[in-house]
């Protein structure tokens, strides 16, 4: 289990440079998903991020075309793409393809991932499958608010060791922490914070052995393959559209070193 | 190792899987599952009881219980409805003095200084301006107050709860229970109902909500129903009973657009959808105070905007068509003289007649305008220009209903001729802005073409029907 | 076509009546001057019939076909359980090689049919047939079931509704003259002779015991909390996975939050999220009632 050091939980608030550019999103230096759960608050994250004003519906499935604003943030700018609310990544329905096919090939900078702090667990199941492929997010732990009035205590700071990123508290719509959350996210995409999210074991038996004899062969036809793990358990799964991306060289874009030129695939 | 690595890796995928356990996805997903709980239980401590839950769980009793919920839900509906009617009265009226009256005169007066040739402006303002102007005021004001109320019980998680209401209704018809709120939402705009039919995460569940969205009556076609029952139906009772009769006329047509509503999900789900696949998910999130400034905007943004724009986008076309075919003449008659001929028989065959048959095809962008074009199209024919103005493939409307209804019986139309439009009125193919939409979100023409046919042939099936009972009892 | 569908009939039947150590008289089978000549079956001699290598690889295919079709039904459809068997019995003579190939890459190459049969490799392997039938076990005798046959459909789909699958475990509570009851998904179920017949089992695995506290959930009441044990491999494709995202899955915790207003749906609280479920599906899913002072 990967542990690091806590990185937001100790660092001074600098004033937000917060710049809301809307839809102005043509030449950026960072791309930034946004994922979560339903109903976890996401857009109002999103319109807090960017002064766009989504509509934030009780529903999954609610952004299944993306919505996209842009930010600037200490002189850097920003692009971030709002993903749709899904409760997994693992499911054949078009959000679900839609949000794992941009975390994975669109290779954000870094993927904020939502989370409602009165339903923390069900929502950590989204982000442990988020963190399997990608390595750089931050989780915004929003409602607190909520949570408080459900007399809940967090220990975000234990949470952030423990996951191996940074996490930050939020009650979006009175727009608490979105400071932090913007430094958290400045933080990991310009480095100065590096992620080492918890990918914990599966005890499948047989699993790790195939694994371990399919990766060699991954790496022979795709050298340099990032998240060659999860797309080690894809192949295994029997899905399809992994077996696709391997067959017709779609996968050749998760080479560590490659440079995404356009973000995400769909429209 | 063949030298093909790609096939080695699937060749390897494939034969390594028989080594793991055949449920791998579940163990995969629970193993994820006991992850986050531990980390949940390590992080979270619950400090002291939660004050919110005991609201919430009561408040949910209430509304989903059968001697409370059902009650809630029709007083939700009835508010809303008479909020948006009421309340759209006023800006419609407004919008209509001030771009169907005015702005028409002021493009007219600007034309003639112009010195613009009287095609050009016939083209341009009396087709494309006017009808364009008529949907906006029609359409507009109603949408802009149903759709953020709507959206205003979404975001405090009513509309959840009415879906957990209704679902067991709607499972009979093979349907999901969110189609209750996307076939609500038809009411005010069947294009938005079929943007909202988003929420139904179950494909079949999904196409079937898309393709009998249509047999919500939309705010385009309450105001045909409205007329026709006033001047038609009304005057066959006793004067002080003929608002009730009227009133009751037009709801028992839209509660017949219901009963189609799940008599055709019925038959799909066990037709045409029968193999599609199928699941049921539904989740019943907090209750969260909305924010009525916030949504106000973004749902008009989201909703009324776009659905605006698209009716913009295809009535202006028709606006133009309606003018060019009773403009253009050829041997002496003009082009929808023609088409009335042509479809006469098809529409003395289902009670009504030709012009309305043809104002069906020319207003297919919108439904707002098939009553104008009905009117444009039969002072055409009838030359009994009653107070109508001078020009032709004008659309407009009577604001004196003793002059309509004296042009309409004056172009033979019977109490059969309205009731059988009525029918139609609500039978009939989606508006186009429908249909695109329908193609947007199902990207199948098949379906596309099946939500147009479907409820065309329910229309002309029901109607005949009606006509031939009608006629053989005797009357005309 | 009707004479391809005629000739692998046929041969199917062949090789179903062979394998079950039957004879075939030639004068018996409608087209077996056919099979001879396309050297598909040879006369054994004595007037009755044997298979040549290339009829029982021939053979194999169009089971192979038959079984993918099936599978694929099952799991990316929403055909109900009693038309899988006709509708892949009309499509199996109309696939190629390559469609079939297709289909067994789609579905990342299965092993067994949703019947619990053996799906023949591409080159002909057939894994040998396992268990025996239900109708010969004793009273109190636990195992699982490895194949459900789906002939005749009226009697699969009482089967299939009642909760009997591949890999679903059951144990024997009486036998009797009218039928032999079965404890099994959750509930207890008794079988006619007929229907018994339609079930083949196997031993418990060395590391398997029987639970007979396992019940439906639909079976939950009001204040009770249960935990999750399984889902039925009934339940297949998109259903399967929407119940796992939503956190039905072996260990979760549930209770009752509301009740429908005429009963259904139920709405669970379910990993901190209130989630209404329909009857079909919380009859698939397996719980074990827990006390009150476990809950915490």
């Amino acid at each position: 289990m990967a542990r690091t050091t806590s990185p937001c939980a100790t660092c001074a608030l600098s004033t937000p440079q917060l710049d809301r550019l809307g839809l102005d999103a043509q030449e950026v230096d960072y791309v930034v998903a946004l994922a979560g759960n339903p109903n976890t608050g996401k857009s109002t994250v999103f319109n807090n991020l960017t002064g766009l004003r989504q509509h934030t519906g009780n529903w999954p499935g609610k952004t299944i075309a993306r919505a996209e604003g842009a930010f600037a943030y200490r002189g850097a700018r920003y692009r971030i793409v709002d993903l749709p609310g899904t409760y997994s990544l693992l499911s054949a329905t078009p959000d679900e393809e839609v949000a794992r096919d941009f975390i994975l090939f669109g290779k954000p900078a870094v993927t904020i991932v939502v989370a409602d702090a009165t339903r923390l667990e069900r929502n950590l199941n989204l982000l442990l499958q988020v963190l399997h492929i990608t390595d750089r997010a931050v989780l915004c732990v929003n409602f607190l608010d909520e949570a408080e009035a459900h007399g809940l205590v967090l220990d975000l700071g234990g949470l952030s060791t423990e996951l191996g990123i940074p996490v930050v508290g939020a009650a979006a719509r009175q727009g608490r922490g979105i400071p932090e959350l913007l430094e958290a996210v400045a933080d990991v995409a310009e480095g100065r914070v590096e992620c080492r999210p918890l990918r914990p074991r599966f005890e499948i038996p047989g699993l790790d052995h195939a694994i371990a004899e399919l990766l060699p062969l991954l790496d022979h036809a795709y050298p340099g393959v990032s998240h060659a793990d999860w797309v080690a358990m894809r192949l295994l799964e029997g899905d399809e559209e992994m077996a696709t991306a391997v067959r017709d060289g779609h996968l050749g874009e998760l080479r560590a070193d490659h440079v995404a030129t356009e973000a995400g695939g769909h429209e | 190792m063949s030298d093909d690595p790609r096939r080695d890796v699937l060749d390897a995928a494939d034969r390594l899987r028989w080594d793991l356990p055949q449920n791998f996805r579940d163990r995969w997903v629970e193993q994820t599952y006991a992850e986050s709980e531990r980390l949940a239980s390590a992080y979270v401590r619950q400090d002291q009881p939660s004050r919110r839950l005991a609201w919430e769980r009561r408040l949910d009793a209430f509304l989903t219980n059968r001697w409370t919920g059902y009650p809630t839900m029709v007083l939700m509906l009835a508010v809303v409805l008479w909020i948006t009617i009421s309340g759209a009265n006023v800006p419609s009226e407004l919008l209509a003095t001030l771009l169907v009256d005015r702005g028409t005169a002021l493009w007219h007066s600007l034309f003639a200084a112009l010195h613009a040739p009287a095609w050009l402006s016939g083209l341009l303002i009396d087709g494309i301006w006017l009808t364009t102007a008529w949907v906006v005021a029609v359409m507009l004001p109603p949408m802009a107050i149903f759709f953020p109320l709507f959206t205003l019980l979404e975001d405090f998680g009513y509309l959840p709860r009415v879906a957990f209401n209704l679902d067991s209704t709607f499972k009979w018809a093979g349907a999901h229970g969110k189609q209750a709120l996307t076939m609500t939402m038809g009411f005010g705009c069947n294009a938005a109902g079929v943007v909202a039919t988003r929420v139904i995460d179950s494909p079949r569940e999904r196409l079937i909500a898309i393709l009998t969205n249509n047999f919500s009556l939309c705010n385009g076609r309450w105001p045909t129903q409205i007329v026709l029952a006033t001047i038609f139906i009304g005057v066959l009772v006793p004067s002080h009973l003929s608002q009730l009769v009227a009133t009751s006329a037009v709801l028992g047509i839209a509660l017949l657009g219901v009963v189609f509503m799940f008599g055709s999900s019925w038959l799909l789900s066990r037709t045409v959808l029968r193999g599609e696949a199928s699941t049921f998910s539904l989740e019943l999130p907090p209750y969260r105070p909305p924010r009525v400034l916030q949504t106000l905007y973004t749902s008009l943004i989201d909703r009324t905007l776009i659905v605006l724009w698209r009716a913009i986008v295809f009535a202006a076309p028709a606006g133009a068509l309606l003018w060019l075919i009773t403009n253009i003449h050829v041997g002496g008659l003009s082009i929808a003289e023609y088409g009335i001929n042509a479809l006469q028989p098809l529409g003395w065959l289902m009670g009504l007649n030709g012009v309305i048959l043809l104002a069906y095809v020319v207003a297919i962008p919108a439904n707002e305008i098939v009553i104008p074009t009905i009117i444009a199209l039969t002072t055409m024919t009838t030359a009994a220009a009653v107070g109508a103005p001078e020009t032709t493939g004008v659309i407009y409307e009577f604001s004196d209903q003793n002059v309509l209804k004296s042009l309409l019986v004056g172009a033979g139309w019977t109490t059969l001729t309205a009731v059988c439009l009525m029918l139609f009125s609500l039978l009939h193919n989606p508006c186009s802005t429908t249909l695109y939409t329908i193609y947007k979100e199902t990207h199948s023409a098949k379906w596309t073409t099946v939500a147009a046919l479907m409820p065309i042939a329910f229309g002309i099936v029901v109607c005949s029907l009606v006509a031939l009972v009608w006629r053989a009892l005797g009357g005309s | 076509m009707a004479e391809r569908e005629q000739l692998e009939d046929a041969l199917k039947l062949l090789y179903d009546a062979l394998d079950s150590g039957e004879t075939v008289r030639s004068a018996d089978l409608p087209v077996s001057a056919e099979l001879v000549a396309a050297e598909l079956a040879r006369d054994a001699g004595d007037g009755t019939l044997a298979l040549t290598d290339a009829g029982r690889e021939y053979a194999l295919q169009v089971i192979r076909a038959h079984r993918l079709y099936e599978t694929y039904l099952a799991h990316r459809t929403g055909h109900p359980a009693d038309e899988w068997h006709r509708q892949a019995h009309a499509v199996e003579h109309t696939l190629d090689a390559e469609a079939v190939e297709d289909i067994a890459r789609a579905l990342g190459d299965p092993l067994y049919d949703p019947h619990g049969d053996p799906i023949p490799t591409a080159d002909g392997q057939l894994p040998p047939p396992r268990g025996c039938g239900l109708s010969e076990r004793p009273v109190g005798w636990a195992g699982r079931i490895i194949h459900v046959e789906d002939e005749p459909p009226e009697l699969y789909q009482v089967l299939a509704q009642a909760g009997f699958a591949p890999d679903v475990r059951l144990r024997i509570e009486a036998t009797g003259t009218d039928g032999t009851t079965v404890r099994v998904a959750g509930h207890t179920v008794t079988l006619s002779a007929g229907q018994a017949a339609l079930v083949q089992c196997d031993g418990l695995r060395p590391d398997e015991v029987f639970d007979a506290s396992v019940i439906r959930l639909r079976d939950l009441r009001e204040g009770e909390t249960a935990e999750v044990v399984s889902i039925s491999p009934l339940v297949r494709g998109l259903a399967r996975s929407r119940l796992l995202d939503l956190g039905v899955v072996p260990g979760s915790v549930l209770t009752i939050a509301l009740r429908g207003p005429g009963g259904q749906p139920v709405a669970y609280l379910i990993r901190g999220a209130t989630i209404a479920l329909r009857e079909e599906q919380t009859e698939r899913i397996m719980i074990r009632r827990r006390a009150a002072s476990e809950a915490a």
